[in-house]
């Protein structure tokens, strides 16, 4: 199962979203820092022995292995690095140019992905058209964009959105699910519900997953800022109740492919 | 939330360090489906240690001025009542224990020094007793002396005497009522049980002037000596109590006070 994780505009939170779902996925579960501005995981975390993550093990190795065609499918182990507390990363890039300097192996790449035994959990970013990630959505089993409540994040989401009703040949059979998650405080409990209403009325097929807490002080013990106990925080329940709604959006998928 | 950086301070190396030794292990995280850092345990001894002697350190200084507020000591106490002028003996004391900041107070250990010493006023039952109370020398000194009388019912008040009290002795041996001696002290009382005088009369000690003596005796002889009573309770001064003067003076600035 591979899923999809961006932003339209603006930094919403995707990483945080994305690490947050892969501390508390229910199966195994890999995340991937494809962020084109370059990747934060192997920044904010360090690997079991203390050690900070290796750069060059990651999306550049990954993308190294696609280009030569010979690693097979289903074998992200050299490529993955797992981090304190049991998360397994792929790394994403130091710089931007090295991004682009990955170009035609983006399909090899996400069909590796696609084919993984484990789910995988992918930071796509900042999604704007021309971006070289576009394999990896059409790839996927579901996108989910996260985005903040306020009309400018929904204006920019819902032009994203018909953006990609093309690449992603949404409102046809077996078409990739769309999602969205919402990024709020924790009183905002009608944002969710006002969101779903406008794209339903602009008759986009985008379901409304549900909300992340903002929650700065567990999204910072994530990030490895601070040490505090987050399991039972806003940010990782509102997470565990994301996750059933996300993987049940990329079920939808899974099972219509295997039908048609 | 994006783009942060993580800052590897001391307390995440720490925190690493000890998941590395093995507190937590990826295996079984991984199997709860729980990825998410560690809880902290941090464990700094020194902390520990510092706090508990801070505790430990606040409770015996607390402890410490409790007690020092609460600070008492044994002090010396009337365990009856002693008349003016009358030797102090042990069986008259007894101690307790006071907090007092006061020099006058005499404290256990100066007990012995006490006893002999004569008390310059009538020191009641239970009351404290400070150097002022007492002088050295007692009623004979200074030119005093003794002088026994028997006095029958009528010659003395009807309340009796005591110990210290101020009284004039009269004559009425001449027929008319003469007073031979001003300011004398009784010295001690005899009476019977309670205090009451009996039919026997009161047999009593007067200290006064030498040269007086012969007179008093002579008219105590033939029973004709009347006791007057002039004051009670006065503070019995002698010749070394506080350096003042003899009877006769001091009752006067007291009769003035």
């Amino acid at each position: 199962m591979l899923i999809a994780f961006a932003s339209a505009k603006g930094s919403p939170g995707v990483t945080t979203t994305v690490n947050a779902l892969g501390g508390i996925w229910p199966s195994d579960v890999v995340i991937a820092d494809f962020d084109p501005a370059g990747g934060d995981l192997a920044l904010r975390h360090r690997g079991v022995e203390g050690e900070p993550l290796d750069n060059e093990r990651g999306l550049l190795s990954l993308a190294a292995a696609a280009r030569r065609g010979g690693a097979g499918e289903g074998d992200l182990g050299e490529h993955v690095q797992t981090a304190a507390g049991g998360l397994d990363i792929i790394a994403g890039v130091t710089r931007p140019e090295q991004f682009t300097g990955i170009g035609a192996a983006w399909p090899s790449v996400a069909s590796m992905l696609a084919g993984a035994s484990t789910d995988v959990l992918v930071d796509c970013g900042r999604i704007v058209p021309g971006t070289p990630l576009l394999p990896v959505l059409t790839a996927a089993d579901a996108v989910v964009f996260v985005a903040r409540p306020g009309v400018e994040y929904y204006a920019h989401l819902r032009e994203r959105l018909r953006w990609l009703v093309e690449p992603l040949h949404v409102g046809e059979a077996g078409s990739i699910p769309l999602g969205v998650a919402l990024l709020t405080g924790s009183s905002d409990t009608s944002a969710p519900r006002d969101l779903d209403r406008l794209l339903q009325h602009d008759g986009h097929q985008v379901t409304v997953l549900g909300r992340v807490a903002e929650d700065h002080k567990a999204a910072g013990a994530l990030a490895g800022r601070w040490s505090r106990r987050i399991d039972r925080s806003l940010l990782v329940r509102s997470a565990r109740e994301l996750a059933e709604s996300v993987r049940a959006l990329a079920t939808v998928r899974t099972r219509t492919t295997a039908r048609s | 939330m994006a783009g942060t950086v993580q800052t590897g301070d001391a307390t995440t190396d720490r925190q690493r360090a000890r998941e590395q030794r093995g507190i937590r292990s990826t295996q079984r995280a991984k199997a709860e489906g729980n990825r998410l850092p560690a809880p902290p345990r941090q464990r700094r001894p020194a902390l520990a240690a510092l706090a508990v002697l801070l505790i430990v350190g606040g409770a015996a200084v607390a402890a410490l001025l409790a007690l020092r507020v609460d600070e008492r000591v044994a002090v010396i106490q009337a365990g009856g009542t002693i008349e003016a002028g009358e030797q102090i003996t042990q069986a008259h004391l007894t101690t307790t224990r006071v907090a007092a900041e006061s020099e006058l107070l005499i404290p256990e250990s100066q007990m012995h020094d006490l006893i002999g010493r004569y008390a310059s006023t009538r020191i009641n039952q239970g009351q404290l007793i400070d150097s002022t109370m007492t002088n050295a020398s007692g009623a004979m000194s200074g030119g005093g002396v003794a002088v026994g009388a028997s006095l029958a019912n009528g010659f003395v008040p009807a309340s009796g005497l005591y110990a210290g009290d101020v009284v004039d002795l009269v004559s009425i041996a001449s027929g008319q009522g003469e007073t031979i001696v001003e300011d004398a002290r009784v010295s001690s009382a005899d009476f019977a049980d309670s205090g009451e005088t009996t039919a026997a009369g009161v047999t009593a000690t007067f200290i006064v002037d030498r040269e007086d003596s012969a007179a008093v005796a002579n008219v105590a002889a033939t029973n004709q000596l009347v006791v007057v009573l002039v004051e009670r309770g006065v503070p019995f001064e002698g010749e070394n109590g506080g350096g003042q003067n003899g009877g006769g003076q001091d009752n006067g600035q007291n009769e003035g006070e």
